[in-house]
């Protein structure tokens, strides 16, 4: 196990990206944060900048507006760096699946810039609190284990 | 003060510069008016204390219909005026020359359903993306969403109903 995905497999830090959600898969991912579930207690941080991070937390379907920054905001973060799809939109886009305005579920978007992302999904219309731990620890641990 | 007094009132003052006056349900009442008159109408509402809740804009298949909805609170009513901006041109005076709670609303339609504000304050783009083609308004219902373009196909007298019931029938 080299050095990166040995300070990858504790405490990840998260950075959460709303690219076009209605704001429900946001305040769970807040949920979680709070005392009745505390994330911060398996050293998950949400930290304020993507270049801290060891995981994207996205939420919704990428906007077309969103799209370049979704791309940017990924390619600022360190790698290896795992990220994770919450809800039904950014699963699968869900309801908005061929709007207008829409450019794509996140992974497709994210693997326009890196075709070997690490990407997890955590289906949900939002994801309960418990998923959303439940998908970040078993990305963790599927991707330690890939990586050593 | 009820809302046959208004709708008595508002007849006696606008009446020529109404196509129509049209009660329907105890609460609302609608008036249709000529591109010409659009201004005058909405700054008659604006000053009998009507409150702009939200407009509204339909495609319709000789014109586009922006729908500007008065909340009389103290009355319980709803009056909304209907005016047309024919197409091709789509123009209409904008009403945020009378009150400037009327400017994002109009600039959403412009952006969606390509009505032309004359006299607008601030016509900049509001809601489509940076990236969005110019010219292209993606809820007039000619919007092809495969080519992401206006075909310019005509409305078809049923609104389109029977292609997509056809449609939910085939699954």
């Amino acid at each position: 196990m080299n050095w990166k995905v040995w300070g990858l497999s504790k405490s990840p830090w998260v950075y959460h990206v709303n690219v076009g959600a209605c704001n429900n898969c946001d305040i769970e991912i807040l949920d979680c944060l709070t005392p009745r579930f505390d994330i911060e207690r398996f050293g998950m941080v949400l930290v304020p900048t993507p270049r801290h991070a060891d995981a994207l937390l996205v939420t919704g379907g990428v906007t077309r507006q969103a799209r370049p920054r979704l791309q940017e905001v990924y390619r600022q973060a360190a790698k290896p760096c795992i990220v994770l799809c919450i809800g039904a939109c950014a699963c699968s886009m869900g309801i908005f699946a061929d709007c207008y305005h829409m450019a794509g579920p996140p992974d497709k978007v994210i693997r326009e810039v890196d075709p070997n992302a690490i990407i997890a999904y955590v289906p949900g219309c939002p994801p309960k609190p418990e998923a959303i731990i439940a998908g970040a620890v078993k990305a963790l641990q599927h991707t330690v284990k890939a990586l050593s | 003060m009820d809302r046959e007094h208004l709708v008595r009132q508002i007849d006696n003052d606008l009446g020529a510069k109404l196509a129509d006056l049209a009660k329907r349900g105890p609460k609302r009442v609608y008036l249709t008016v000529e591109p010409q008159h659009s201004l005058e109408v909405n700054r008659y509402l604006y000053e009998r204390g009507g409150r702009l809740a939200t407009a509204t804009g339909v495609d319709c298949p000789d014109w586009i219909e922006v729908c500007y909805h008065y909340c009389f609170d103290a009355l319980n009513v709803v009056v909304t005026v209907k005016a047309r901006a024919y197409k091709p041109a789509c123009e209409l005076d904008a009403v945020a020359r009378v009150f400037p709670g009327a400017a994002f609303i109009e600039r959403e339609i412009q952006d969606l359903l390509g009505v032309k504000f004359i006299g607008h304050p601030d016509p900049r783009r509001l809601i489509l993306a940076d990236d969005w083609p110019e010219g292209v308004y993606p809820l007039r219902r000619d919007y092809c969403h495969e080519t992401h373009t206006n075909t310019g196909r005509a409305i078809s007298p049923d609104h389109g109903r029977a292609r997509v019931l056809s449609a939910l029938r085939r699954g």
